[in-house]
């Protein structure tokens, strides 16, 4: 869900999204750099993302961005985190 | 950067067994690399202390390339069973929707070429035997690729014997009664419809279909070895006949589908097993 919210203002190459997501939490979230690209492959085998090719300073750059599919995902799983953070407010910070 | 070019090294020989998804991985990971050396020289470390710190934080190469094979080989072996499985499935409209329909209009008689079914062993054709072949090879490589992750040969091997099967059935019935706008038809609607299921519609469909489909190929498949292997057995041609043989027919259907349960359920455990093991 981190890296589908992290696609979600716009597309991003692997080591942008990590500091996007790491800035976007106020640097609580350090995201394993490692984890991060076969994440990435499976969402896109699920077609949860798509990427695209581009040459930068001579090299060859991956940019990922979100799928229709990709953005339902993630206003699903954004509503079942709400619905779950909110039930365990109630539990631990009773009215 | 001599520890990049020994770490990228290092991640390419863990991939060797894909060379065709290596070189973007290989690509993707030395621009990350390049991209983390260059803000962390930014944040004032000096070369080789920005290049070890790069390398620190993307990790030990083996459990990465691991986790990348036992994707790739997942989803290879997803797209393998989809492929056989419409392949295959797309058989059983051929052989079994042009009967019920021939049922639903009355009795009819199989042609002569069915009646290979009726011969001994000893006295089949060349044509039946290669057909008898492709029957028996099908399903066995095609399993074989489900349960091992196979490599590129076996997974070929197995699209080929899915063909062959395809192939064999298809001729034998293009020579015998119903018409073959039918078998076509039925055919091409089969496959439709097992194309949809291998696509992706949804997550729930995406994980049922494979599935679906490989007991319905496993029951093709038994089916037609246990009427070669009783040889005397014809194809029932009359409501009656067709009554007679469900029993055997629900054995045959029942017993591939706790065979293909198991065989998926062996097969995520072992990639995730692998894994595992990788990062211990």
């Amino acid at each position: 869900m981190l890296l589908l919210a992290g696609l979600e203002p716009g597309e991003a190459h692997g080591y942008g999204l990590i500091e996007r997501v790491s800035a976007r939490s106020g640097d609580v979230f350090a995201l394993t750099e490692g984890s991060v690209y076969p994440a990435l492959h499976r969402l896109e085998a699920a077609g949860d993302v798509k990427s695209r090719w581009e040459q930068v300073g001579g090299r060859r750059r991956r940019v990922y961005q979100l799928t229709r599919s990709g953005r339902a995902r993630l206003g699903h799983e954004r509503a079942e985190w709400t619905r779950f953070s909110r039930a365990i407010d109630l539990a631990v910070n009773p009215a | 950067m001599r520890e990049t070019e020994q770490w990228l090294a290092e991640m390419r020989d863990h991939l060797q067994r894909f060379p065709r998804r290596r070189r973007p991985i290989l690509d993707e990971l030395a621009d990350h690399l390049l991209v983390s050396v260059e803000e962390l020289r930014a944040a004032g470390l000096d070369a080789s202390e920005a290049e070890r710190e790069a390398l620190r934080r993307l990790g030990d190469p083996r459990p990465l390339a691991a986790e990348f094979a036992g994707d790739i080989a997942r989803n290879r072996s997803i797209t393998v069973t989809r492929l056989v499985s419409a392949v295959l499935l797309s058989t059983f409209g051929l052989v079994w929707i042009p009967v019920i329909l021939a049922l639903l209009r009355g009795p009819f008689t199989p042609g002569p070429e069915l009646d290979y079914v009726r011969l001994a062993p000893d006295s089949l054709s060349h044509n039946t035997w290669l057909w008898l072949v492709a029957v028996g090879l099908a399903p066995l490589v095609y399993l074989a690729a489900i349960a091992f992750s196979a490599g590129r040969w076996i997974q070929l091997g197995s699209v080929a014997a899915g063909t062959c099967y395809l192939g064999a059935v298809t001729a034998t019935w293009l020579r015998v009664w119903p018409p073959a706008w039918i078998q076509i038809t039925t055919w091409a609607l089969v496959t439709l419809v097992a194309l949809a299921g291998a696509g992706r519609p949804s997550r729930s469909v995406r994980t049922l279909s494979p599935r679906l489909a490989s007991v319905a190929v496993c029951a093709i498949a038994a089916d037609a070895l246990a009427q070669l292997l009783a040889s005397g057995i014809a194809i029932p041609h009359n409501l009656p006949g067709v009554l007679m043989a469900l029993p055997n027919l629900a054995v045959l259907f029942l017993s591939p589908i706790c065979l293909i349960a198991l065989i998926s359920y062996s097969d995520a455990h072992s990639v995730t097993g692998r894994l595992s093991a990788t990062r211990r």
